[in-house]
């Protein structure tokens, strides 16, 4: 209680001398209590406020680790992810083999990372390459508007009714099971719920002040969306990527439990769960690896996005302090109340 | 006295089993049919039910055929017309007496779905539109008769005829409706069909006017959940709490699970082996297209086909794959049956073949010989080889298998899988758009001539394309083509057989394809239930004289 | 009014018809036979058959018949099971699905929203951290791998439920919890979303100064705001729930559309998936139709624009 007294006093140091207009000495100055909150500018702002965060530490880490693994497994371990090994079939984990071996011997540790690393590139690019498309279309749609608009908005509209199932096993069969058909047929599939958002963000901040003035400077409409409105929408991009990882991820392992996931001996981690089905009660090792795997990433992604939202909430940065400081108040006030009971 | 006692004994007997008639309920684990309408069925799914509500001319029972609704036949003397008598009484379910007509009717539309159309006179011809009904071979002479002629001697021509009956004008009143719910269908088999909910169950009841509804088929209600699941949990706790009793194609898994006692196994008649494309064709965009030279000639030397075939280890592979397969490097199957019925094929003609479990130093020599020939000086130089194969989930494994262990044994890096729905895998096929398939055929013990010849230049499999295109069938050989002429027509089993084997040994010598395994399957059977066998999935449930406690 | 249903009904039948256009030719695409079978010795078969369901006639005219039939609402048969029509077999799994649907709805929106609102009005809390983790919890497993640890635990070892098929309530209860994850999930985190938005507009600010009870503030003001935004994807949810989920329906042997779907589409039944689609788009089109007259009846503001 003293020292916010002092404090107070320290701030606010015209009451006694406030005829004085000789400038501070610099140890007046250090005496006067800083602002509460340093003023930041954004982006280290949300860092650090990532940073102190335990769950989104413990995502990252997380994260890094799954990422340095599918990375390095592969490449170190002494067994080859697709090399077949009859005489060691069904195996449940060992020294030789820590994940054990599934119905045709090959190692499942190194299969499930190896697997790791499909659904993850296709997690990222099968969320990052929709968004782009669908920001792209949604920014043409939105900047340049009237007719252009309504056709779009009309093909959106027809896109969004057909079963996304649909474009997938197209894709899937015209083009081959591979990473990189899964990854289109995500983006085809899946880009028209960005650009209806987009489309409506450009719509938000088309007519806002600072965006008229730029054009009325003379900016260019890719320069406005660029510099003027993107950086407004980025943190809830990222959200919505973090979000969208997952998703994307999903629908690989969907697939795959469809029978039309990506060609051997590629593996992704939905096609070695999907096969682990078949062994599921005898075998649950093979099962249940390439599960926790998926789960883990799934996890820690879903958390990270949560921190990240609420870290970039420019608004919600006093909240949580006053939050903060209101419990703990009303904690001291409970704590004192039943000390004097 | 004697035979006065064993009279008596046969009477209680006939009385106890009188006293047991028409109890007890059956539930079947099985699959759901595609259709109910004969006239289009394709599926062997479908043949389960087919088994339990039509009655057959002669019924397919565990490996023989009885006379159910034939009385007999005569065989004209040049050994092409036969001639069926029907019995009496026999009637559909709501009275309809069954005619010879409708057993003309029934096969008339079924020739042209199941490729022996050829067998009959001017079959093929009626099938493809080019003739009339009359001219065909197939004819009701009165109610009680029924006359078939064959188009010339035809080994695979089984006389007692699993043929059934398709009401005419009922048939043709349906329409495409025909076979869609219980009551598009007429029944004149031990079973009615009650209930059919799609995707869930099938109910049947015992039929009071089947012909033998007192002396077989003693079950009085059948049941067959016809839902499809993804894995063995479902099935494993629906058995230990006797919901079912029985349960057909189950899954290894199942089998480990419910205990060995209860699983019972059958070799189906479906080979499955690599086929290669040396052809140098494909199909595409309306014209034929060459393929990569140094792909072709890479699958057109033997040598190299060779060391892929000695590579395997056939027994290794199938083992883990699909457990309930049996591993073969010969074309027919051990259902085939040789001269006698107590004898199979292929013990009684034995082929030269490749070892079972294979022989890397033999492969890695034919490889060596190979990549001489062609003047490559490793393994590394080869072209990139697709492999074709379906993207079910034993496909799958079987091709990430085969291809692990050629890289494994010979080194080769250049196999690459291409997995595609079934429908357009074959389109692929069919289109020879393909290097290396992996593919999947019916060699039937009761169509032993039929299952081969279609290899001879110019057959059904080996000239998918037919007529137009610029190489003349997939494999070729004329030796094997004098020997299946020669096959077809010989009438003796010993001579004919002997025949097969040679032809056999030579398309076998020239590996154009390479058979891996005969698909296989389990069923389970609970405790409660007698006498249910199983031969082959396409057959039927034969629950001819099954009882449950 | 009526001028503005008039439009939206004739934007709705377009829709529809581009939708079965897009389709129809997208299908044809595919390469392959639909009466192929796995073994080529039917090949000629698979050939008559597609004469015998003009499917060897040019495309055009199959489509202008196709389109006629669509007209007098007739799918037309299906090309994998024989003998019955596409609307026979959506009149038949439409039940099912849309009950599972449903199901998963009733239970998913409002449990989710109920969630949603508590996590913001405890915003920072441990009920919130425990909403929160949950929520993520199970969706971060396949649906496919939740229903099969499910099935081990609630079937196999404790039978509770029965595993699989879909006779009775009790069959219905796993697949219906293992759907309603994600709407709840989904639901939880948008609610909780919007309520903070609503939380920081001025007019709440004002009533907050004029003294409104915290139970007023939230039940008149913030929810009825909150929700607002929601019922705009209502339509699309709803018509999604009642289409179904393949995987679930596979997981659980489940007869309904879903399944019907992937398989159709894989084993190019061309007119069974044409009429699913047309199906499905109709559901959409018209849910959206609803649910925007909706949003004019519960929200004033709109209703002036």
């Amino acid at each position: 209680m003293n020292t916010t007294t002092e404090a107070i006093k320290a701030a606010s140091p015209m009451e006694e001398e406030a005829l004085d207009f000789t400038p501070l000495t610099e140890a007046e100055r250090s005496k006067i209590q800083q602002p509460q909150r340093p003023s930041t500018r954004y982006w280290p702002e949300v860092w650090n406020r990532l940073r102190h965060n335990p769950m989104a530490v413990f995502c990252m880490v997380l994260m890094l680790i799954i990422i340095l693994l599918a990375i390095f497994v592969p490449i170190f371990s002494p067994y080859e992810f697709d090399a077949t090994s009859l005489m060691e079939k069904k195996q449940g984990p060992s020294a030789a083999h820590w994940f054990g071996t599934d119905s045709a011997g090959r190692d499942i540790f190194t299969r499930v990372w190896m697997g790791t690393r499909t659904s993850l590139v296709i997690g990222f690019l099968g969320a990052l390459l929709p968004y782009m498309l669908g920001m792209i279309i949604g920014a043409i749609s939105g900047w340049v508007g009237g007719r252009v608009d309504m056709i779009i908005m009309r093909i959106v509209d027809i896109m969004l009714c057909i079963p996304s199932m649909i474009y997938m096993i197209l894709i899937l069969i015209v083009m081959g099971g591979n990473a990189f058909s899964l990854i289109v047929a995500l983006a085809i599939s899946g880009w028209m719920g960005s650009a209806r958002a987009f489309r409506g963000r450009i719509l938000q901040f088309k007519n806002r002040e600072f965006v008229l003035a730029a054009r009325t400077l003379g900016a260019t409409p890719i320069r406005i969306i660029f510099h003027y409105i993107l950086p407004n929408i980025l943190g809830n991009m990222a959200v919505g990527l973090c979000s969208a990882i997952p998703g994307a991820i999903f629908a690989e392992a969907g697939m795959s439990y469809i029978g039309l996931g990506i060609n051997p001996p590629a593996t992704s981690l939905g096609q070695l769960a999907t096969d682990g089905m078949k062994y599921f009660m005898t075998q649950f090792h093979v099962f249940i690896f390439p599960s926790l795997v998926i789960f883990l990433i799934i996890f820690a992604l879903y958390m990270f996005g949560n921190a990240l939202r609420d870290a970039l909430d420019p608004r919600l940065r006093n909240e949580d302090f006053v939050i903060r400081r209101f419990r703990r108040e009303k904690r001291r006030h409970r704590a004192e109340r039943r000390v004097r009971a | 006295m004697k035979k006065l006692v064993s009279l008596l004994l046969a009477l209680a007997m006939l009385l106890t089993s009188a006293a047991a008639l028409a109890e007890g309920s059956l539930t079947i684990k099985s699959t759901e049919p595609n259709t109910l309408n004969w006239t289009q069925s394709q599926s062997n799914l479908d043949s389960d039910v087919f088994y339990l509500i039509n009655c057959f001319l002669y019924r397919p029972y565990n490996g023989t055929a009885y006379a159910e609704a034939a009385e007999g036949y005569t065989v004209s003397d040049d050994g092409l017309t036969y001639t069926y008598t029907l019995k009496d009484g026999l009637v559909y379910s709501d009275g309809t007496p069954v005619t010879a007509d409708d057993f003309a009717y029934g096969l008339l539309t079924k020739i042209g779905l199941d490729s022996t159309a050829n067998f009959y006179l001017n079959g093929e011809a009626y099938v493809n539109g080019e003739a009339d009904e009359s001219e065909v071979g197939i004819k009701a002479l009165d109610d009680k008769t029924l006359q078939i002629t064959l188009a010339s001697y035809n080994a695979d021509f089984d006389p007692e005829l699993n043929a059934c009956p398709l009401n005419r004008a009922f048939a043709e009143a349906q329409g495409n409706a025909l076979g869609g719910t219980p009551d598009n269908l007429m029944y004149s088999g031990p079973y009615i069909l009650t209930e059919w909910v799609y995707g869930s169950y099938l109910t049947f009841e015992k039929n009071p006017s089947y012909i033998y509804a007192d002396d077989s088929f003693q079950i009085s209600n059948v049941k067959i959940l016809s839902s499809t699941d993804s894995s063995a949990s479902t099935a494993y706790s629906m058995f230990e709490t006797g919901e079912v009793d029985v349960i057909v194609s189950a899954k290894t898994e199942l089998v480990e699970l419910v205990g060995e006692q209860y699983a019972h196994h059958y070799d189906s008649s479906a080979m499955q082996m690599l086929e290669f494309n040396t052809t140098g064709y494909y199909y595409a965009d309306g014209s034929f297209q060459t393929r990569d030279e140094a792909v072709t000639a890479l699958l057109a030397n033997k040598n190299f086909r060779l060391a892929l075939s000695w590579a395997l280890n056939r027994e290794a592979i199938v083992g883990a794959v699909n457990e309930s397969g049996s591993p073969t490097a010969r074309y027919y199957g051990s259902t085939c049956l040789g001269t006698t019925d107590d004898v199979a094929y292929i013990d009684e003609y034995p082929v030269e073949t490749v070892s079972l479990t294979g022989d890397e130093a033999k492969a890695q020599a034919y490889l060596a010989a190979a990549l001489e020939e062609l003047g490559y000086s490793s393994v590394d130089e080869l072209p990139t080889v697709k492999y074709l194969t379906f993207d079910s989930e034993m496909y799958r494994l079987m091709a990430e298998t085969i291809q692990s262990e050629w890289k494994r044994v010979l080194g080769i890096n250049n196999i690459e899988i291409e997995l595609q729905p079934v429908q357009s895998a074959i389109m692929s096929m069919v289109y020879m758009d393909y290097d290396i398939y992996y593919q999947s055929l019916s060699v039937t013990p009761t169509a032993m001539v039929t299952s081969l010849n279609c290899w001879m230049t110019g057959g059904t499999v080996s000239d998918v394309m037919g007529a137009g295109a610029p190489f003349s069938s997939i494999y070729s050989n004329s030796q094997f083509d004098e020997l299946m002429t020669k096959a077809a027509t010989e009438s003796d089993r010993a001579a004919r057989l002997s025949l097969l084997a040679q032809a056999e040994q030579i398309i076998i010598d020239d590996a154009v394809i390479l058979p891996i395994q005969f698909n296989g399957s389990y069923y389970i059977v609970n405790d409660r239930v007698h006498g249910f066998v199983q031969v082959d999935s396409q057959e039927g449930l034969m629950i001819n004289y099954a009882t449950v406690d | 009014m009526v001028k503005y249903i008039a439009k939206r009904l004739l934007i709705s039948v377009l829709t529809i018809w581009a939708i079965a256009t897009v389709c129809f030719f997208l299908l044809r695409l595919l390469p392959g036979n639909p009466f192929i079978l796995k073994d080529p010795l039917h090949m000629k078969n698979a050939e008559r058959m597609m004469a015998y369901y003009g499917l060897d006639r040019p495309l055009l005219e199959q489509y202008a018949s196709y389109m006629w039939n669509l007209l007098h609402l007739d799918f037309g048969y299906s090309l994998t099971y024989i003998g019955r029509s596409v609307n026979d077999v959506i009149a038949t799994y439409f039940p099912i699905t849309a009950q599972l649907g449903l199901q998963a709805l009733l239970v998913g929106i409002p449990l989710g929203m109920l969630l949603g609102v508590l996590s913001a009005v405890f915003r920072g809390g441990k009920l919130d951290y425990t909403c929160q983790i949950t929520t993520i919890l199970l969706t971060a497993l396949p649906s496919f791998v939740l229903a099969a640890l499910l099935q081990l635990l609630f079937c196999v070892k404790l039978k509770w439920f029965p595993a699989s098929q879909w006779l009775s309530f009790k069959h219905t209860i796993l697949p219906t919890f293992i759907l309603s994850i994600g709407i709840i999930s989904s639901h939880c985190r948008s609610m909780r979303t919007l309520m903070l938005e609503v939380g920081k507009q001025d007019y709440l600010k004002t009533a907050k100064a004029k003294g409104i009870s915290k139970f007023r503030m939230v039940f008149f003001h913030q929810i009825r705001n909150a929700i607002l935004p929601m019922i705009t994807n209502l339509g699309m949810e709803i018509a999604g729930a009642l289409m179904g989920s393949y995987i679930i329906e596979k997981a659980f042997s489940i007869p309904g559309l879903g399944s019907y779907f992937v398989t159709s589409i894989t084993g190019l039944d061309y007119t069974m998936t044409l009429g699913l689609v047309v199906f499905q788009s109709v559901l959409v089109v018209f849910a959206n139709f609803l649910v925007d007259l909706l949003y004019g009846v519960v929200d004033p503001r709109v209703r002036i624009q």
